[in-house]
């Protein structure tokens, strides 16, 4: 779950940076949703959402924050990779089971 | 210009302090150490808001809200009943600590300012408490990024018409503000709270540090925190009226009034000075006996013995005071000043005005409370003391020990300004006895004799006479005598 805000400047670079890295890697093991603050505060709350942007990770556990607008974008590929998510050009052996939600 | 609207927090002496409280659509930030009492204030307000109609939001960031809600319910503020009847909304924001956080990027404070809102317009509330801004920005952003996600929280607080209370953790009691360093310029009150040793001891203190548009008392005041919360003293006394009408009753000792040309003054401090040994417990003694006879309520702060020892002491001289305690006029609170702080007594002193009523109170001594504190604990107790007695309207006895030949020179420019009477006793050594002699060094609103009367200390308590010429000469000769002793 990628939470952002509308009002903010970083909404928009976030989405696109998270797109940007999501689309080097097999883009059928991750789902991923994108939520408005703005329109979903209640959502915000559920998941204890202060700061935007912030990439929440809740599956596999444990749930893990990363905050920012992602233009760094090493910790979303440790993230990744540490959940077993391939890189796509070294589809050799496809992964088909274990999807990571985001 | 238009007038800076308030909202009062009904801490005790906190409105005072503050010139009307919060003020209203505004951020007021409170800093302090661990273990200030920044908490306790900001749910003791934000109670005091809710009872008076101002529906108010708490953030908890440091703990749970339930654990919030329950120190509240603790300390008499009944933040679970107000929770229950939706004028007090506390929101959870504690973050779990096994989920980790990684930082990629840069962010802003909109998720929180998107909440807050909704919260808003859901519960209708017009007040927050922020426990802690610390808290809500650990990890902690670098230092620009954080200055403007506090501007962008005050602001939002301020769009949405919230009068704020921000806690934030101060890293020292007189260096540096606050941990983070940035809030204090967006807010428009800053309140310090501090936990200062003090010799032997702790002090609690409050200061308003700034207060934008608004006049507010300066400088540190002495607080304590009690089973009831945060109390600010001097200023929790509240304003007695003015009355015109000179009430006198017998200081319960025949020559005294005499001296006094009728008796004390009521709602007056009387101020006994004298050496060990010269009759103050004794003075004190008749005092609260007389009181007790005339059928009020008298209490007797005893700090010198324990309270058997007191009584013997008193019965030994035929005062009857056993059976004045019996009979619940007068009540015996003994005490030593070394085991309790002197914000504790003076929440006792308050606390028993309250419940017992007394209309005559004694402490037998405050030297030995000025001997276990430090000169500013002492000064800042007696303010206390003073403020208390005069906030209920009560005629009080303090005595003081000096040394010998002393007790008619000059006190501390505190106490005589506390004091509205000045009585010293003394003692010269003669021949075969003490010369003991009273005098009324000051006495106001009253007309009184200046010279020293004759003392004597005997069955049934204190005799107090004019100086006849023989008593004269015997006294020239004694102090003759006692001047060869001294030069020799």
């Amino acid at each position: 779950m990628l939470y952002v805000s509308a009002a903010s400047s970083y909404a928009a670079s976030a989405t696109r940076n998270c797109e940007a890295l999501l689309a080097r890697f097999d883009r059928r093991a991750v789902r991923l949703e994108i939520c408005d603050v703005s329109e979903h505060p209640d959502r915000a709350e559920t998941d204890g959402i202060c700061f935007t942007p912030v990439l929440l990770k809740k599956q596999p556990l444990p749930r893990t924050y990363i905050l920012g607008d992602l233009s760094n974008t090493a910790a979303l590929v440790d993230l990744l990779v540490s959940c077993g998510v391939d890189p796509v050009d070294d589809h050799a052996e496809k992964d088909s089971h274990g999807r990571s939600g985001l | 210009m238009t007038m800076l609207k308030k909202i009062r927090t009904g801490v005790p002496g906190f409105d005072v302090l503050t010139a009307g409280g919060l003020p209203a659509g505004r951020s007021t930030l409170v800093v302090g150490r661990s273990g200030t009492g920044k908490t306790i204030l900001g749910l003791q307000a934000a109670a005091h808001l809710c009872r008076t109609g101002v529906k108010t939001i708490v953030v908890g960031i440091e703990e749970t809200a339930d654990d919030l809600v329950a120190t509240g319910d603790t300390l008499g503020f009944n933040l679970s009943g107000l929770r229950a009847q939706e004028l007090l909304h506390v929101a959870d924001m504690m973050r779990a600590l096994d989920e980790p956080t990684i930082i990629s990027g840069d962010y802003d404070i909109m998720g929180l300012v998107h909440r807050l809102e909704h919260l808003v317009a859901q519960t209708g509330a017009q007040a927050i408490v922020l426990d802690s801004a610390t808290a809500l920005f650990t990890p902690r952003p670098p230092q620009d990024l954080l200055r403007s996600h506090f501007f962008q929280l005050i602001h939002c607080f301020r769009r949405l018409g919230l009068t704020a209370i921000i806690l934030a953790e101060a890293p020292s009691d007189y260096a540096q503000l606050t941990t983070l360093g940035v809030e204090d310029y967006v807010c428009d009150m800053v309140v310090i709270l501090r936990l200062v040793v003090d010799g032997d001891r702790r002090r609690r203190s409050i200061e308003v540090n700034k207060y934008r548009r608004s006049a507010h008392y300066k400088g540190e005041f002495p607080c304590t925190i009690t089973t009831r919360g945060l109390a600010i003293f001097p200023l929790d006394a509240p304003d007695r009226p003015e009355t015109d009408k000179v009430e006198r009753y017998s200081s319960g000792v025949a020559g005294l009034d005499e001296m006094t040309h009728g008796g004390f003054l009521r709602n007056s401090i009387m101020l006994v000075r004298g050496p060990t040994g010269s009759g103050k417990t004794m003075l004190a003694g008749l005092f609260a006996r007389a009181g007790a006879l005339r059928g009020e309520r008298v209490v007797y702060y005893g700090f010198e013995e324990p309270r058997p020892t007191l009584i013997r002491n008193f019965d030994e001289i035929g005062l009857g005071i056993a059976q004045l305690v019996r009979g619940g006029d007068l009540k015996l609170q003994c005490r030593y000043p070394e085991a309790t702080s002197l914000e504790d007594l003076l929440v006792d002193l308050r606390l028993g005005l309250e419940e017992f009523q007394p209309s005559l109170v004694v402490m037998d001594s405050i030297s030995s409370i000025e001997h276990a504190s430090s000169e500013k604990g002492f000064r800042q107790f007696m303010i206390g003391v003073a403020s208390i007695l005069r906030g209920h309207g009560r005629s009080a006895l303090l005595t003081q020990t000096v040394m010998a030949g002393t007790a008619s020179e000059h006190t501390a420019p505190y106490l005589s300004t506390i004091a509205d009477a000045i009585i010293t006793l003394d003692y010269s050594p003669a021949a075969y006895e003490l010369n003991r002699t009273m005098r009324v060094v000051k006495m106001r609103g009253s007309a009184h004799e200046t010279h020293p009367y004759r003392l004597e200390i005997g069955s049934g308590g204190l005799k107090i006479e004019r100086w006849s010429a023989a008593h004269h000469s015997e006294s020239m000769k004694a102090e003759g005598q006692w001047r060869d002793a001294r030069s020799s």
